[in-house]
């Protein structure tokens, strides 16, 4: 049996849909006979390059295994779909990899299959990562048709140079083609990712970048700075002196300016990373800052789902073949053991206020002490008595109207506090735990 | 055995992998005393394996039966040294346990500095030497040269010179043999009161400290009542024996012998390496010469990371203490690191040997202060004081005069790394002494050079010898002798980090040198001390006076950019690994300094 430890209890390999609590503290919307509101993620991990800085749970070279993923999908859904039809989803979030890689034939297929399994509100969100290298305009329009009503491009840069050094293939035209398509097609909620903070990136030439990007007046903006991730291309080049680090300082001013820039340009700032136009923020996004239940299906996806963060196997033929088999189990059985978690863990009271903290403070609204209150019984200041005086001395934190957020210094320093408010040790590995609450069929 | 005209008493000098262990493992099987696998069964069936690891991996002194040319049976006891420059004096007194001594020269290498300072030592207790010509079937091997070089040296006829192979046991036989006709025989009174020399003790749990002796005079049995002259300790033996190399009982030693005692004392310090028993009832009167303990030369404060481990740093010390009586220690407050001990070591690797014991063996996180020396110190009011550590030195109007140790330092050097080597002395106060060819190769470069000089022991604690290498290409090979103390004209360079004194940071520094230095420390702080929340000035002073300065400035941006597809717990990971980091951070008032911080004087010679 694995577990994935990371704080709190661990949780076992051994999930099984039916011995899911069928509340979730968590959700908002509970009570009143209304349904409790939960987000989807779905994770494509196919890519046709892996670009040298990324590090998440993507693959070049494993489109054979495409025909059997999509299925795999298909089945995963219907997997949890007993335990998941008592929420109304609001949100769907395609992130990859690159989802824009699938075919709009699947596309139709999972989408058939999200109507079919869950409960999909009318109003639904639903994002979809897109990288503008290979994205045509028929393409576009399919993803419209089958309900993609939001669209995420990864446009990084718009000097070649910089692309070359991410290891992007696509130009600055084709980013303008493809945004240009995407508003033909009907996109009228559209977000394009940036990143600064390059190495050997001076300010004006991300000034430059995001003077163009604004030109496509985007409602939507994520400026993320660059972090060289070990296990990447990038970090082994820094690693042995090939690159140079970035420079956090060129990379702090920046940021500033680019705080600067988006509010001239009409954009509230909602998070460390990102903008919008009003009315546009990401709601699926916000439902991880609020720490709220989401769903995660696909290959290495991560659920925050009754209590529990789940994380399902990384490697996308052993997810296929997990879900295969507990899908067979299920058909023969009625019941299923979900092989596809490969771990995860049920946070206890000290991490999940640390996660709420981490998590709301990332938001420029900062956390409610009201609301925090009452889901743990305590206030912030209750909780984190010393870091929360220590922070504020620094000037990284600030109370107003019954909140605390982040200071502008420290949007950048976040971490600086975050690491104060974790637990100081996890708690001890104890028994697994048995949820021993009914079914949620019941 | 009765006739000590049948015993020889003999070492092996040899430079680190010229081959020494090699070529006594061939002696001992050469010998038929027992083989290596029959050994370690015998051993296994006879004890249990704690026993085996306190005493036989640490045997010291092998006794062999050898049938000589001449048909008759002789006991050799081949008694080893240890192995590095730190320890000459323990080397002085198992070489003084012998009549003779083997020098292992390596064909492929000719003699380095370290043997060189062997032989002359070897050589003032009047011991006979037997020079071989090691590793002679290697590709490119020069016996030839090597003999020639070990002729005009040390100064041996060619036909003294042996050449062997400790690889496929070419020449045993006659270095055996060698042994036998020309190192004299033990010349001991047996009639005498009892004299046996100390010149090795190890710890063992089961019997206590086991110490290795040569009898001079006398003999000892299992029941005598015992006297250590020097430290006036008194015990009866628990145990007499030789060494196999696996461990034999035997009843009594007598004058010639070379064995061991387990003495049942609870620590080394007792039973000190030089030191002379005897008979505590009509013992002898006068010990044997040459007693001279072990002294710390270099000393530095070693702290516990976390202050809770405090007690298990001193049981740790305590442990290492049975076992080694030249280590040093007693408690020392720190402003800044909080309760440690000040450590006495022989020299640079007995420290490093004794840190990374400390954290390998008891699992201890430790912050080390920059080594310093012991200076003399004339007060105005005429008393002389010693001082191990910057802390102690007095306030400079009090000083009339300070001193401190030189050593003589010899280097063995290719003649074309004759200048780096010289650049490097200057560099570092040095004085020119001597210098001489030990041979003449075709191309004059190629020569290696003998080169003695003259320095000041605290300028080459630090990196000297990192620095000799790297300037040599790997070629220079040395060896350092105390010398005696002169005067000096040294200063105290305080370091305030954050506008506060840090009394473990401050270092004795040449007082002409000293705002050099200042800045090359203050600058490599800055590089080694991370940015925190606020400007984090870091200056030097002499005497008040600020005389460098940088600072670290402030943190600006330290924020992980994107939370991946809602993975909570992988971002959660990234704070408790920086979390950790942070752990292992000393605390100097609001700032926070790694570890490394506290060596960054090893920096300045960069």
């Amino acid at each position: 049996m694995t577990a994935v430890r990371t704080g709190g209890a661990v949780y076992p390999r051994r999930v099984t849909t039916d011995t899911l609590p069928s509340t979730d503290p968590a959700a908002p919307g509970s009570g009143d006979g209304e349904k409790p509101s939960l987000a989807l993620y779905l994770h494509i991990p196919f890519c046709t390059s892996k670009c040298g800085y990324c590090d998440f749970n993507s693959y070049e070279g494993l489109e054979h295994l495409e025909p059997d993923y999509t299925p795999a999908l298909v089945r995963e859904m219907a997997l949890w779909a007993p335990a998941a039809r008592r929420f109304r989803v609001d949100t769907i979030f395609f992130g990859g990899g690159t989802p824009s890689l699938t075919s709009i034939d699947d596309m139709r297929t999972l989408a058939e299959a999200l109507r079919d399994q869950f409960d999909i509100a009318p109003d639904v969100e639903w994002s979809l990562e897109a990288n503008p290298t290979e994205l045509s305009r028929e393409h576009l329009e399919g993803l419209r048709s089958i309900g993609v009503n939001r669209l995420s491009m990864g446009v990084q840069s718009m000097h070649p140079d910089e692309l070359e050094l991410l290891e992007r293939q696509h130009s600055p035209e084709r980013v303008a083609q493809a945004v240009g398509d995407a508003r033909a097609a009907g996109f009228e909620n559209m977000n394009l990712d940036l990143i600064f903070g390059l190495i050997g990136q001076p300010l004006e030439r991300w000034q430059e970048t995001l003077e163009r990007v604004l030109e496509f007046n985007p409602e939507h903006l994520s400026c993320y700075a660059l972090t060289v991730e070990p296990g990447t291309a990038l970090y082994y080049r820094v690693s042995k002196g090939i690159l140079p680090e970035p420079d956090p300082d060129v990379a702090a001013d920046q940021y500033e300016w680019t705080r600067a820039r988006m509010a001239q340009a009409g954009y509230e700032q909602y998070e460390i990373s990102n903008w919008a136009k009003p009315g546009r923020t990401c709601r699926h996004n916000l439902v991880y800052w609020h720490a709220q239940p989401y769903l995660g299906m696909g290959a290495g996806a991560h659920s925050f789902f009754v209590g529990r963060r789940l994380a399902n196997v990384d490697a996308p033929n052993r997810y296929v073949e997990a879900v295969n088999e507990s899908f067979e189990e299920r058909m023969a059985t009625g019941r299923a053991e979900l092989r596809q978690v490969a771990g995860g863990e049920i946070p206890d009271d000290a991490t999940l206020r640390a996660d709420a903290m981490i998590l709301g403070l990332r938001l420029l609204e900062g956390v409610s002490t009201a609301e925090f209150a009452a889901r743990f019984g305590m206030t912030p200041e209750q909780a984190f008595p010393e870091a929360i005086v220590r922070h504020e001395g620094f000037g990284l934190i600030e109370r107003a109207e019954g909140r605390l957020r982040l200071t502008e210094r420290g949007l950048l320093l976040a971490n600086e506090i975050f690491i104060d408010l974790l637990p100081d040790e996890p708690a001890p590995p104890g028994d697994f735990p048995t949820p021993t609450t009914p079914s949620a069929e019941a | 055995m009765d006739d000590q005209s049948h015993i020889r008493n003999f070492s092996i000098i040899a430079h680190i992998d010229h081959g020494k262990s090699t070529l006594a493992d061939r002696m001992i099987e050469a010998t038929g005393a027992v083989e290596a696998r029959e050994m370690r069964e015998q051993l296994l069936d006879s004890m249990d394996l704690e026993r085996e690891k306190g005493i036989t991996i640490k045997a010291q002194a092998v006794r062999m039966d050898f049938t000589a040319a001449d048909g008759q049976q002789y006991q050799l006891n081949l008694i080893d040294t240890p192995g590095h420059v730190d320890f000459g004096y323990e080397v002085s007194r198992a070489l003084a346990a012998c009549e003779g001594a083997i020098l292992v020269v390596d064909a492929t290498q000719g003699i380095q500095a370290q043997t060189l300072a062997n032989v002359y030592l070897a050589l003032d207790l009047d011991l006979l030497l037997i020079p071989v010509v090691n590793k002679v079937d290697l590709p490119s091997a020069e016996p030839e040269r090597v003999s020639k070089e070990i002729q005009d040296v040390i100064g041996f006829n060619e036909d003294e010179v042996l050449y062997a192979s400790g690889k496929s046991g070419i020449g045993i036989q006659e270095i055996l043999q060698a042994v036998v006709d020309r190192v004299p025989p033990p010349r001991g009174d047996r009639e005498a009161p009892l004299r046996a020399m100390v010149f090795d003790s190890k710890f063992d749990v089961f019997k206590g400290v086991m110490a290795y002796v040569r009898v001079f005079d006398g003999e000892v049995t299992h029941n005598s009542r015992l006297r250590l002259m020097q430290s006036a300790t008194r015990f009866e033996p628990v145990e007499l024996g030789f060494f196999t190399p696996a461990l034999r009982k035997t009843d009594r030693l007598t004058a010639g012998e070379v064995g061991y005692i387990a003495t049942g004392l609870k620590g080394v310090s007792e039973s000190r390496v030089g030191d002379t028993i005897t008979l505590d009832q009509g013992g002898a009167t006068e010990p044997l010469g040459g007693y001279n303990p072990a002294k710390a030369m270099v000393f530095a404060g070693i702290y516990p990371t976390d202050p809770d481990d405090y007690t298990d740093l001193r049981e740790a010390l305590e442990k290492l203490t049975l076992n080694d009586a030249a280590l040093q220690w007693e408690p020392e407050t720190s402003a800044a690191l909080g309760f440690g001990f000040r450590c006495g070591f022989l020299g640079l690797l007995h420290m490093e040997i004794i840190q990374e014991r400390l954290e390998r063996e008891f699992d201890l996180d430790l912050i080390a202060t920059a080594p310093s020396v012991e200076y003399e110190v004339v007060r105005t009011s005429g008393e002389t004081i010693t001082i191990d550590s910057p802390a102690e030195l007095p306030p400079s109007n009090e000083v009339e005069e300070i001193r401190e140790p030189w050593v003589h330092v010899s280097i063995t050097v290719p003649a074309r790394y004759i200048g780096a080597v010289m650049g490097l002395v200057d560099e570092r106060r040095g004085e020119f002494e001597k210098m001489e060819y030990l041979d003449h190769a075709e191309e004059e470069g190629d020569s290696r050079v003998l080169a003695a000089y003259r320095l000041p022991l605290s300028e080459i604690l630090v990196e000297f010898y990192d620095h000799l290498k790297s300037r040599t290409s790997g070629f220079a090979a040395m060896d350092y002798q105390m010398e005696g103390y002169r005067p000096a004209r040294v200063s105290r360079l305080d370091i305030l980090v954050n506008g506060e004194p840090v009394d473990a940071l401050s270092a004795i520094v040449p007082t002409a040198d000293a705002p050099a230095q200042g800045r090359k420390l203050v600058s490599a702080l800055k590089e080694l001390i991370p940015r925190q929340m606020f400007d984090v000035p870091i200056q030097a002073a002499i005497g008040g006076k600020i005389v460098a300065r940088e600072t670290v400035k402030a943190m600006r941006k330290n924020v992980l950019a994107k939370c991946y597809g809602g993975d909570v717990s992988r971002k959660r990971k990234l704070l408790e690994k920086q979390k950790a980091g942070k752990k292992r951070m000393k605390m100097l008032g609001a700032v926070e300094v790694p570890q490394e911080a506290f060596m960054a004087v090893l920096k300045v010679h960069d």
